[in-house]
């Protein structure tokens, strides 16, 4: 992990409530500009992080550092920059849409002539400037969630904390708030992101998976796709079915670490390199006489990923004890089979 | 943007956003400010503050001496007895009393004539069914001044006949001048007194005897007050012992002539006092004394005004403790607080916002309060008008620190609700508002001065009734506790919305991971 640079750094974070409960010796480090997905089921401990990060609560142990400073030091301008979404509605549900734009905007300082064309821009980007006269407890729960986005996002923060924006949010709408917070992300700023739909993982630069209060995973979405299978996936569909001799031929000369047949004359290889592999796979039909119907590498969609990476921990899990309760489940996440 | 444009912006922020959360909840308003205020109304305009009255039943027994008289008695019963049955048959009438039929017996005893005869007093006996001891206290006033009454109507009798007794007297002095101013001719001219004479001024002297019994029954200070600054009883009692000196053998003629002088003399005295002993009121004779109560400050306030300023102060404190405690407790419940402590706000910044929209509701409630009380019960307040205000934000400002304190304290919305109608029931009878202070004793009235509407209750009555700026201690009182809390609810702000938090519970419970 990086040492210098990142916006967001933190090392050794550990915060128990109880025998555990709580989240334990988390090091990550968020760079500028990019957008940090933290993905995890629920309780396993993305809130009680997020908060520790905001300094809304104190680590037992650890560092925090945000724009290289400890958030327990931060100044009226260090807060100014950071924008926090949390996880369930903080608004007022008596105030309208607009008044409630207007009390977070101005909590943050902004005076009246610079907050009403910010509130008005904000809204239209969530989709609620037609309902901004409307009371928030008459709004529908996207709506509230996409006020509260739009809330956090009205004082233009470098530093975003969003703990679950897009929970209870349609489809459509989300991937519309995904869009947005890419465009937030080119503009240069920072985000910091938890959420339970693991295929959300896809839109991050780099994700964090946290299970049971410990960071079992951090890497590109890329990346994690390869922990979780060991390697690249490479489908290969022959024109005809492939005997046995034909398939362990074929495991050999690909240098795949595992192979599967997925159909009569279909087969995923898992290797190293995709791009590498397949003129490795397409000499070897030509030679073994055998035609290609089509090869190309396999993408599997992110919650494939996190099932296979959970799978692997829910059996590491189950063979030792809990991490929680001293049990190093990191060094079982690492490695391991392929589909 | 600078820091304290920032300040500025986010304290009015708070004003504004408190202030319409609450005038956005018309029901709150409802429940908070006018429920309490119609109990209120309600128990002054229901309550009837002159002293009850109890149907009575007098038992007069055989002997008592007072049979066949109950109509008389029964209009010397005086206040708050109303009589109801006048009986010889006590059984009958205690069944009637166990079955609430009436609320009073009083039993004449028996044999009263007999007791009051061999110099005893005679005890009257009263009943009744009541367990409350309010009405208790009122039974007892009314049955101690029913007897009372009773004594004087009697005593009243014996005066007017001791009058009717003092004719014969009036026609025994004639005979007694006649008699002096005969032997008193008889001793100048050298004669010896006629036993005749001296019979007749014997005579007439005996009928005053009875005028000297009747004064030993009304009393030594009775009968100073009536005859002594003439000198009438003391002129009496010469003219005894002048009589019993003419009797004395061996009397020289100008002993005889000095004594017959003196006799003369007492006898106009005598003559002067006679009529006003008898036509004086009994009435008078027996109750010498009344009494009428004034206001030395020339202020008479009636109930329902002596209220109002106790009213203003209770649901003022009301009103400021319930808000403070719940708009706190509504942004830790929400999640807000959370917001703040990343935000850039201060803990006075909150705490200004916040104190400035309550104390404008405040201020509006206490208006209209006081305006519905001028145009509803012709309130009017005496003193200065800023010292009034002054008053209410005092009220205001410690009722508010006090709620932003039990905020503190509780977790819910609810809770902060009964913890406000908590200090509401401890106000009502702690503050002043029923039961005076000085009635309480000093452990309690320290209980009392921990709450704003003490302070406000007497301070507020002071400036509408007395018309004069309220007790400086009072008023530094008020001033002390809203300081005080002030402090302590900026302290407690801050630990919500700066200090990061050694929390203790997680926001959700970790799922293991085999439960996936």
């Amino acid at each position: 992990m990086k040492e210098n640079g990142a916006t967001v750094r933190a090392r050794n974070l550990t915060h128990a409530f109880a025998e555990g409960v709580g989240v334990w010796e988390i090091d990550l480090d968020v760079d500028p500009g990019t957008i940090f997905g933290f993905i995890g089921p629920s309780g396993s401990g993305k809130t009680t992080t997020i908060r520790l990060l905001t300094g809304v609560i104190a680590p037992d142990a650890g560092e925090i550092t945000i724009f290289g400073k400890a958030p327990a030091r931060f100044d009226q301008s260090d807060r100014a920059k950071l924008g926090y979404m949390p996880q369930l509605s903080v608004m007022y549900p008596h105030l309208t849409i607009w008044e409630n734009m207007v009390f977070a905007a101005s909590l943050f300082g902004m005076g009246r002539s610079r907050r009403k064309s910010r509130i008005m821009e904000e809204l239209k980007a969530v989709e609620l400037d037609d309902a901004r006269s409307r009371r928030l407890g008459d709004a529908s729960g996207g709506m509230q969630r996409r006020a509260a986005l739009a809330a956090t996002l009205v004082h233009d923060p470098e530093l975003l904390f969003l703990d679950e924006p897009t929970a209870g949010i349609d489809p459509i709408l989300r991937r519309k708030i995904w869009d947005r917070l890419a465009e937030l992300r080119d503009q240069g700023r920072t985000l910091f992101i938890t959420t339970q739909y693991v295929g959300e993982a896809a839109y991050c630069d780099r994700v964090g998976v946290l299970a049971e209060g410990r960071l079992i995973a951090v890497d590109t979405p890329d990346g994690l796709r390869r922990e979780a299978y060991g390697g690249e996936l490479l489908d290969v569909v022959f024109t005809g079915p492939l005997n046995p001799g034909q398939r362990d031929a074929l495991h050999e000369a690909s240098e795949a670490s595992q192979m599967k047949q997925i159909g009569p004359g279909t087969v995923r290889l898992v290797v190293p390199d995709a791009g590498a592999a397949s003129p490795r796979v397409t000499g070897w039909a030509t030679t073994a006489g055998l035609e290609i119907e089509s090869i190309e590498p396999y993408l599997p969609p992110f919650d494939d990923v996190f099932v296979e990476l959970v799978s692997r921990l829910t059996r590491t899990a189950t063979e030792t004890e809990s991490p929680a309760r001293g049990n190093p489940v990191m060094a079982g996440q690492r490695g391991g089979d392929a589909a | 943007m600078s820091r304290s444009t920032g300040g500025l912006t986010r304290t009015i922020a708070f004003f504004r956003k408190d202030l319409m959360e609450v005038l956005r909840q018309p029901r709150l308003i409802l429940t908070l400010v006018i429920g309490p205020f119609l109990i209120l109304l309600a128990f002054g305009l229901g309550y009837d503050s002159s002293r009850p009255t109890f149907d009575t039943i007098l038992v007069v027994p055989p002997g008592s001496g007072l049979e066949g008289r109950g109509g008389e008695l029964a209009e010397s019963l005086g206040q708050g007895i109303n009589l109801v049955e006048v009986t010889t048959d006590e059984a009958g009438a205690r069944s009637k009393i166990a079955d609430d039929e009436a609320d009073l017996l009083v039993v004449i005893p028996p044999d009263s004539g007999e007791l009051i005869r061999s110099n005893q007093q005679a005890p009257i006996q009263v009943y009744h069914s009541q367990i409350d001891p309010f009405q208790r206290t009122f039974i007892d006033l009314a049955a101690t001044s029913a007897v009372e009454e009773l004594n004087r109507a009697i005593l009243r009798e014996v005066v007017a006949g001791g009058q009717r007794e003092s004719e014969p007297v009036e026609e025994a002095l004639p005979i007694a001048r006649t008699a002096v101013d005969s032997m008193s001719t008889a001793n100048e001219n050298g004669e010896p007194l006629s036993p005749a004479d001296q019979l007749a001024l014997e005579r007439g002297l005996l009928g005053l005897g009875a005028l000297a019994s009747y004064r030993a029954g009304l009393g030594d200070a009775v009968g100073d007050t009536l005859g002594d600054e003439e000198g009438g009883w003391e002129a009496l009692a010469r003219a005894l012992e002048g009589s019993r000196r003419l009797r004395e053998p061996g009397a020289t003629q100008a002993q005889n002539q000095e004594t017959l002088a003196q006799l003369s003399d007492d006898l106009a005295v005598i003559e002067a006092n006679l009529p006003a002993l008898r036509d004086v009121d009994p009435r008078v004779l027996v109750s010498p004394f009344s009494a009428t109560v004034g206001n030395a400050r020339g202020i008479e306030v009636d109930f329902s005004h002596f209220y109002v300023p106790g009213v203003v102060a209770l649901l003022l404190q009301h009103l400021a403790v319930t808000f403070a405690a719940l708009s706190v407790v509504r942004e830790r419940t929400l999640g807000s607080v959370e917001l703040f402590r990343v935000s850039p706000l201060s803990a006075g910044e909150a705490l200004t916002g916040k104190y400035l929209a309550y104390l404008v509701l405040g201020g509006l409630i206490a208006t209209c309060l006081t305006v519905g009380a001028m145009y509803g019960f012709s309130f009017h307040v005496a003193g200065s008008w800023l010292w009034y205000g002054g008053v209410a934000f005092l009220v205001i400002m410690g009722s508010l620190g006090a709620g932003f304190v039990i905020s503190a304290a509780v977790k819910t919305e609810s809770e902060a609700i009964q913890y406000a109608m908590i200090l509401l029931l401890i106000s009502i009878f702690f503050s002043g508002f029923f039961i005076p202070l000085d009635r309480m004793n000093e452990v309690v009235r320290m209980i009392s001065y921990l709450l704003p509407a003490t302070y406000g209750i007497e301070a507020l009555q002071q400036v509408a009734f007395l018309g004069v700026a309220p007790d400086p201690l009072l008023v530094a009182g008020a001033a002390a506790y809203a300081l005080i809390l002030l402090v302590v609810a900026w302290v407690l702000m801050r630990r919500r919305v700066v200090t990061s938090q050694k929390s203790t519970q997680p926001l959700a419970k970790t799922v293991p991971i085999t439960q996936w």
